[in-house]
């Protein structure tokens, strides 16, 4: 197989939210249409064609994508689901069938078929954040570990792989990693102004200084984290809490009105379940 | 980990974290191997009867929640009984196949008592609450179901036989919605036993909710509990003669909106010296009732951080456990959830402030694909800390046909406390590989050795006896009288000092829909100074009575307002 070289432009903005933790579905229309037609110009350019077997038909496969984005799973799954089938070699084909599982939160099976479109071409880098979500998702974390891990030996500024080995730190009670990891995602998405990341990552640092007794530190975490996505919920309550531990009252009461509202307003936005029965 | 104590922002709860951290066995312990075993002896038991909760598969709300437990010595012989609220179905929920009482023979058998004593309760019943209501001495049974609750007195005095009379009419306690969890405790400091009866939603067996109105990772399942009316929770006073009455909203316990209550646990959270309602609520806050100490509550679970997760996330909490898992005084709070979400573990930082600590304490990302909900901690090892039980199964038989990214029925979960995390542990007894619909769970001592025993239902099938094998190590099983008719000193704080080290354990109710055994269970672990151990009881009005010496390996027998102590012996340790 050749190495194919991980294409960050697509793989950062296909890290859409997910809670505010952060999951992998592509969210800016232009970026995806670029991947495709990016990644169609590799598989065309790859002198090992014939091993995936015989191709499917070309408009396929942008096909399937521009659905995905569109948000239309179901319609998506039936273009994909028997180009997998009859072209079984073609990893593109089990990635996308995955995207539509994991934008479904159905992460399980979306995990199955990025691990046999990995299998089948373990260069396919950008399936591993995808991978790697889903397996997060999952409860999977030493598998999810090792998926991030893999795509930052390849790309070591993958910011979100970053930012979500920095979860699993958490996870694992290992706050000073945890906060390494944290801030070099914070660092990296100030250089490519992916606000996004950078919000989520600002809003975890500041558990790590909650649970290290740093009010102030979380309470400045959660303030830049704001400023970046005034619309994420998160970050409002955990500012909530801080401030309630500092004595603020008050400010506390008007950052949970705020969290509130901010729910109401995620409610009013019809997204797919995250397959949580509050929701 | 902890380094920017130095000099940081000092909040006196990691100070207070950190000098308890010092209290919590060190990682030499954590690499031990471990000792616990469980082995299934349910059909040994000859406890063999099937829960029903309406029909396999379920197709609405009110089958999938399942029946209560409760452990308890109804027959004051000294060895716990089991009492079983068993369901109904839909086509009929007033004539189920009934609730279910086992006397224990002693000999690690059981016996269908029910009918014996007078009990023929066949209405779809949900959970149990235990307590001596009327202060005669005996343990009287309030159980809460679809439908008018029940209150069953214990008769054990007078000429005739041992019988439960019906007396929820005469006691005004027959509320009639859906009840699901209830907790005797003293709410108003009078010595005698109130009530706190959890519910549910309003559910129309007639006109069931539409099916797959809802819609769980793409795929249509039952509807609810979003969209169907929440009903709001009862509290009945004591008033001393045989009756209740409902300071529901007298006591400020009625907000002005009800939630779906699942679980609820009566103690002091915040060491005032009063008791106070902790109430897991569905999908939605959780309510926490502080305790005014005036005959009033305030709520305040959003204020203290307890009413969701720790990034504001509601969730289902069915299951509560109670433990003091961080070592500093203070009552942690655990929760069961939904699968997909995490269960989480509430430190008490203070009593009145509460911190999702889940990934803290290990027991975060492994719980991701279970549904849990009875859950308990105990030193199932007798180490000296508590480790921790879930029983598991999902709600949703969808989830048998389709990859929910769960399994309809699930394995219970087992974690045991090595140093500061708990670890899963797969190795302690064939049922943690096996298969339930895991509901309900009892904790307590069946077997009177002195360590502890569990008991856990299952929806639509086979109760579950999982009896305690580890190897016997130095234990003291502490049991109360209370004052009045609180007679097991339910919500008093028991810790046992051995040296520098302080365990401590609560005396409450129990976990969802269930009650576990009224009595504190310690393991005093390899390293605990056993020859200098004494006992310090907090009583739910937050006198303290200290005891001292306290030998092991026995049940140690303590009554309000003596100030010595009786003791009793355990099965297999000498005694």
């Amino acid at each position: 197989m050749e190495h194919r070289q991980v294409n960050r432009r697509w793989v950062v903005a296909s890290v859409a939210s997910f809670a505010f933790v952060g999951t992998s579905v592509p969210d800016t229309n232009a970026q995806i249409r670029q991947a495709t037609e990016q990644d169609g110009a590799a598989d065309s350019k790859d002198e090992s064609l014939k091993a995936r077997g015989p191709m499917p038909p070309p408009w396929v496969l942008p096909q399937c994508y521009k659905l995905i984005q569109q948000q239309l799973y179901e319609k998506a799954r039936q273009l994909v689901a028997p180009v997998v089938a009859n072209h079984p070699g073609w990893a593109k084909a089990h990635f996308y069938l995955g995207l539509t599982y994991s934008k479904q939160h159905q992460h399980e099976r979306a995990r199955e078929l990025f691990m046999r479109a990995l299998k089948l071409d373990p260069s396919y880098h950008t399936v591993r954040i995808h991978c790697g979500w889903s397996s997060y998702l999952l409860g999977r974390v030493g598998e999810s570990r090792q998926m991030f891990e893999s795509l930052l030996a390849v790309d070591p500024n993958y910011a979100d792989a970053v930012f979500a080995l920095g979860l699993l730190d958490f996870d694992d009670d290992n706050l000073p990693s945890a906060r390494q990891h944290y801030l070099r995602a914070i660092e990296l998405c100030q250089g490519s102004k992916d606000t996004r990341t950078e919000a989520k990552a600002r809003a975890r640092l500041a558990d790590v200084h909650i649970r290290t007794g740093d009010l102030q530190a979380a309470k400045q975490e959660l303030d830049r984290s704001i400023q970046l996505k005034p619309d994420n919920a998160e970050p409002y309550f955990k500012l909530s809490r801080v401030l309630q531990r500092m004595g603020d009252a008050e400010g506390a009461s008007r950052a949970r009105s705020k969290h509130e509202a901010a729910v109401r307003a995620a409610q009013a936005t019809p997204v797919p379940s995250r397959g949580r029965r509050s929701e | 980990m902890l380094r920017r104590l130095d000099g940081c922002a000092c909040s006196p709860f990691v100070v207070a974290l950190v000098c308890a951290i010092s209290t919590i066995p060190s990682r030499a312990v954590a690499d031990e191997l471990s000792t616990m075993r469980f082995t299934d002896v349910t059909k040994a038991s000859k406890i063999d009867f099937s829960m029903t909760s309406g029909r396999t598969p379920s197709k609405h709300l009110l089958e999938i929640n399942g029946g209560g437990v409760a452990m308890l010595d109804y027959d004051n012989d000294g060895d716990l009984d089991l009492f079983f609220a068993n369901g109904a179905t839909l086509d009929d929920p007033e004539r189920g196949p009934g609730v279910r009482l086992y006397a224990n023979n002693g000999d690690g058998t059981f016996k269908d008592v029910t009918r014996n004593v007078g009990i023929d309760l066949r209405r779809w019943a949900m959970g149990v609450a235990v307590g001596d209501y009327d202060g005669d001495g005996c343990d009287d049974l309030y159980i809460t179901c679809y439908g008018r609750n029940v209150l069953l007195r214990n008769v054990c005095s007078g000429v005739s036989a041992r019988r439960f009379v019906d007396v929820t009419d005469k006691a005004g306690v027959a509320d009639d919605r859906w009840g699901t969890s209830a907790a005797f405790a003293d709410l108003d400091g009078d010595g005698d036993l109130d009530l706190y009866v959890v519910n549910y939603l309003e559910f129309n067996v007639d006109h069931p909710p539409v099916f797959g109105l809802r819609n769980f990772v793409g795929v249509p399942v039952m509807t609810g509990p979003a969209g169907l009316p929440p009903q709001g929770d009862v509290v009945y006073e004591n008033l001393g003669d045989g009756t209740f009455v409902d300071i529901t909203v007298r006591s400020g316990c009625a907000p002005a909106q009800a939630k779906y209550g699942l679980g609820v646990v009566v103690l002091d959270l915040d060491g005032d010296g009063t008791q106070d309602v902790f109430v897991g609520n569905d999908s939605v806050e959780n309510f926490l009732f502080r305790n005014q100490g005036d005959g009033t509550f305030e709520e305040i679970g959003v204020v203290s951080g307890i009413a969701s997760n720790a990034d504001g996330g509601t969730q289902a909490t069915m299951g509560i456990a109670i433990g003091d898992v961080d070592g500093n005084g203070h009552p942690d709070v655990f929760t069961t959830n939904f699968s997909g979400d995490t269960n989480t573990m509430h430190l008490n930082l203070d009593g009145l402030m509460f911190d999702d600590r889940t990934s803290q304490f290990g027991l975060a990302m492994v719980s991701r694909s279970f549904l849990s909900w009875g859950t308990g901690l105990f030193d199932f090892d007798s180490d000296g800390d508590e480790d921790l039980f879930i029983a598991s199964g999902h709600i949703y038989p969808e989830a048998a046909t389709h990859k929910m990214d769960t399994e309809y029925t699930q394995p219970p979960l087992l974690f045991e406390r090595k140093g500061r995390r708990f670890g899963r542990n797969l190795e302690a007894g064939d049922m943690l590989r096996g298969r339930y619909g895991g509901r309900s769970c009892a904790f307590g001592d069946i077997d009177n050795d002195g360590d502890v025993d569990i008991v856990m239902t299952t929806l639509n099938g086979p109760v579950q006896v999982f009896r305690n094998d580890s190897p016997h190590r130095d234990v003291v099983v502490v049991e109360l009288t209370g004052k009045g008719g609180n007679r097991h000193g339910l919500g008093s704080k028991v810790e046992l000092v051995a040296g520098k080290t302080v365990q401590r354990r609560w005396i409450h109710g129990g976990s969802y829909q269930s009650v576990d055994a009224p009595a504190a269970y310690f393991g005093i672990g390899g390293s605990a100074r056993k020859d200098d151990l004494s006992l310090r009881v907090t009583w739910p009005d937050a006198r303290t009575d200290d005891y001292k010496p306290i030998p092991t390996n026995r049940r140690i027998l303590i009554t309000r307002g003596s100030l010595e102590f009786h003791t009793a012996p355990l099965r297999g340790h000498g005694g």
